[in-house]
């Protein structure tokens, strides 16, 4: 007989995986920058997947500054249902989880084991069923949300996220480098902000050997759509978007 | 979160029988022990690693907080929760940082230093 005491084991990185067996593609949306368009991207990206007639759902883990909510207007008497895990409503066609539903909208200043709980918790909790696409909306830097998506889900396949601005082309080449050095596959790199392809952000893909996606315009159009999925998707960044889209599905 | 707990004990058992678990239940989850214990034992069979229902203890956490701005400490009886901001924090026990905030001086800042969530505190197997 043996007794075995294990404090350090967290019960809940076991079902990250199961949580996720049906999912055949989890993107998380990085950049080290912020204001770089991560969010609006990925919800471009579930909205042109969802009209795609793809199943796709949008994960928020910017957990202490979540907006996916508010780009989707989603409802706050909507909330996920609950049989054996969390399920996620369904919204403009996509599956929405974020910690926004059980906030009510309040501040949550969390320290960064704190974040790491959450993150956990949530990709513990949330039962996806079966998704051809898992976008994941991460926020700026390269700390406790990334790291742990890189730790406990196998499966993710990081979109890098810059503008051809100099400041956020540094700052994403750090982040290129770890996913190198970590061996994590990178689906690619969207130039946002940007009317045409910039030689600075293309010589940067060539020189870390990943797919230069494409390049998403700046536009008003854009800003004023945030909680219209109807005008949202008469933007170009859309179009640009959703032909992103179909470049990673071909 | 019975779940994972079910997949852990029998990752840790690796093929031996179990024969008694101690489990954590720390107060923000707000966890029902006895259908937590009912769920454990019918996900502990579907793995495939069977253990009695009235082997399993459980350990009542309180949950307890303390200040990362002015050092105070305190436990969820100084102030007040409704249902919903339960229920909140039950699914994700660090949304507690939203409904609380320092007695002493109103920080959010603080930890979260006992009665989080659900852990496995023992585990013997034969």
């Amino acid at each position: 007989m043996s007794g075995l005491r294990r404090h350090d084991e967290d019960p809940r990185k076991l079902l990250i995986e199961r949580r996720l067996a049906n999912v055949n593609n989890v993107i998380p949306v990085m950049s080290p920058k912020g204001g770089v368009g991560k969010t609006l991207i990925s919800t471009l990206m579930a909205l042109a997947i969802a009209e795609n007639n793809s199943s796709v759902g949008i994960l928020d883990l910017d957990v202490t500054n979540p907006s996916i909510h508010v780009i989707l207007n989603l409802d706050p008497g909507v909330k996920p249902s609950e049989d054996k895990g969390v399920i996620p409503p369904k919204v403009h066609g996509i599956k929405a989880m974020s910690i926004a539903y059980y906030t009510e909208g309040k501040p949550l200043p969390l320290r960064g084991s704190e974040i790491t709980k959450v993150v956990r918790e949530i990709l513990a909790i949330t039962i996806w069923g079966s998704l051809d696409y898992l976008i994941i909306d991460t926020p700026p830097g390269m700390s406790d949300v990334h790291l742990e998506i890189l730790s406990n889900v196998g499966k993710a396949r990081p979109l890098v996220v810059t503008t051809p601005h100099i400041l956020s082309v540094y700052s994403v080449r750090s982040l290129l480098t770890i996913l190198k050095e970590v061996g994590t596959p990178i689906v690619g790199l969207v130039e946002n902000m940007s009317e045409n392809p910039t030689d600075v952000v293309i010589d940067l893909c060539r020189e870390f050997k990943i797919r230069y996606l494409g390049n998403v315009p700046l536009e008003s159009l854009l800003a004023l759509s945030v909680g219209n999925m109807t005008l949202m998707k008469k933007t170009r960044a859309y179009s640009r978007v959703a032909e992103i889209i179909k470049r990673l599905s071909s | 979160m019975a779940e994972g707990v079910a997949r852990y004990l029998c990752s840790v058992a690796g093929g031996r029988k179990l024969k008694s678990v101690k489990i954590g239940l720390g107060e923000l989850q707000s966890i029902d022990e006895e259908v937590f214990r009912f769920a454990l034992a019918e996900l502990l069979r579907v793995e495939g690693c069977e253990l009695s229902e009235d082997s399993v203890v459980f350990v009542r956490k309180p949950a307890a907080f303390q200040c990362r701005k002015c050092g105070y400490s305190w436990t969820l009886n100084e102030v007040g929760l409704n249902d919903e901001e339960r229920e909140a924090i039950h699914f994700i026990p660090e949304v507690v940082h939203a409904y609380v905030s320092c007695p002493a001086c109103g920080s959010r800042d603080f930890d979260v230093v006992g009665g989080r969530g659900v852990e496995v505190v023992e585990v013997v197997v034969e």
